[in-house]
């Protein structure tokens, strides 16, 4: 059994260092993307719009127009939020036939739903910082079931939800095991 | 993928989730925090100090706290293996198996798990000693994934051996 287990070692081992040098390499572009994405969502549902999300380097600070001008703004380390894009190529690498145009498309799909899972993840951490972390102001704009729905939020996310969205992804647009181990002849026979 | 059903793994994803966010607030309980999960994060930074100690280090303990000469770890949620353990039994749950096997998946991989956390504790507050500057990174990105791609490995294989097959026979 052990030695039917090394393949799988081998392809997960390189699809996690794929993955962390994707990660790794597309970081800061990445983080430019994420902001540009959810800055339009959090904007939605305020009026007037006035937050306003910069791109810096691989984090991200939190202005909005209405805070004081000599207030420190208060930043989120974006990669901490985005890792599992690890899990999901390690996942993906480990499917039987990993090169096959199915298991590409499939995990294609999965990492653009990755990304709105990401763009989830950025508005919940931002109104988390809204509601919790800004003291008075907090208390001002946040009633007691907004701050308790988005501190639970973005903490579920950051202890199960980030490890959860890349394995319910896989296995949403993994390709069937069934039609996997089948032979190439009896696919052709089909 | 268009031959590939999707409503069996629509109905699993969503027991996944459901049982996940349940899990989740169940362990987010204050009485839960302090009186289940805080004692059990204790005995982990204990076990860990015990193998820290076996290999020659100077080691103290107090309570979730591990305390090297030139670096100090607190064990918290998210390196507990709770998580990893949340994910997992959510996953057996979700998927259709007999209780039986869900039991015996639950015990095993729980057990293999939590040995596996133990080794990434003791290796983390290592690395903090002896190898400070790769310390966040093994932290964030190296531990956290292995941990859960174990939770992930064992789920699949328990699904394979004991779930997918006899229900498959079952058919």
């Amino acid at each position: 059994m052990l030695k039917n287990l090394w393949p799988s070692l081998v392809k997960g081992a390189t699809g996690f260092l794929i993955g962390l040098a994707f990660w790794w390499a597309f970081s800061v572009p990445y983080a430019r993307l994420l902001v540009a994405l959810s800055e339009p969502v959090i904007r939605i549902a305020e009026r007037p719009p006035v937050t306003r999300l910069i791109p810096d380097g691989t984090e991200m600070t939190i202005d909005r127009t209405d805070f004081p001008r000599a207030s420190p703004r208060p930043g989120l380390r974006l990669m901490d939020l985005t890792f599992n894009i690890l899990l999901l190529t390690t996942l993906f690498a480990v499917n039987p036939q990993p090169l096959s145009t199915r298991n590409i498309s499939g995990f294609l799909l999965a990492s653009l739903a990755l990304v709105l899972v990401h763009v989830a993840a950025v508005v919940a951490n931002v109104q988390s910082i809204y509601a919790l972390r800004l003291g008075p102001w907090s208390e001002r704009h946040y009633g007691a079931v907004a701050r308790n729905f988005w501190g639970a939020a973005a903490h579920f996310y950051t202890v199960v939800g980030v490890f959860g969205a890349a394995f319910a992804l896989w296995w949403l647009f993994r390709p069937s095991l069934a039609l996997s181990s089948k032979r190439p002849s009896q696919r052709r026979s089909k | 993928m268009a031959r590939t059903p999707l409503k069996p793994r629509i109905v699993f994803i969503a027991k996944f989730v459901i049982a996940l966010l349940g899990f989740y607030a169940l362990v987010a309980l204050n009485p839960v925090n302090d009186h289940v999960i805080v004692p059990f994060t204790e005995v982990i930074a204990r076990a860990a100090g015990f193998l820290l100690r076996g290999i020659g280090e100077n080691v103290e303990v107090d309570g979730t706290l591990i305390r090297l000469s030139r670096f100090t770890m607190d064990v918290k949620n998210g390196c507990n293996g709770v998580e990893a353990m949340l994910l997992l039994v959510a996953a057996i749950l979700a998927f259709p198996a007999s209780l039986r096997s869900q039991l015996i998946g639950l015990t095993i991989a729980s057990a293999a798990i939590q040995v596996l956390n133990l080794f990434r504790v003791s290796c983390l507050v290592w690395l903090g000693q002896h190898h400070r500057e790769i310390f966040d990174f093994f932290h964030v990105a190296v531990w956290q994934s292995i941990v859960i791609l174990a939770a992930i490995s064992m789920f699949v294989l328990w699904s394979w051996k004991f779930a997918e097959k006899p229900l498959a026979q079952s058919r």
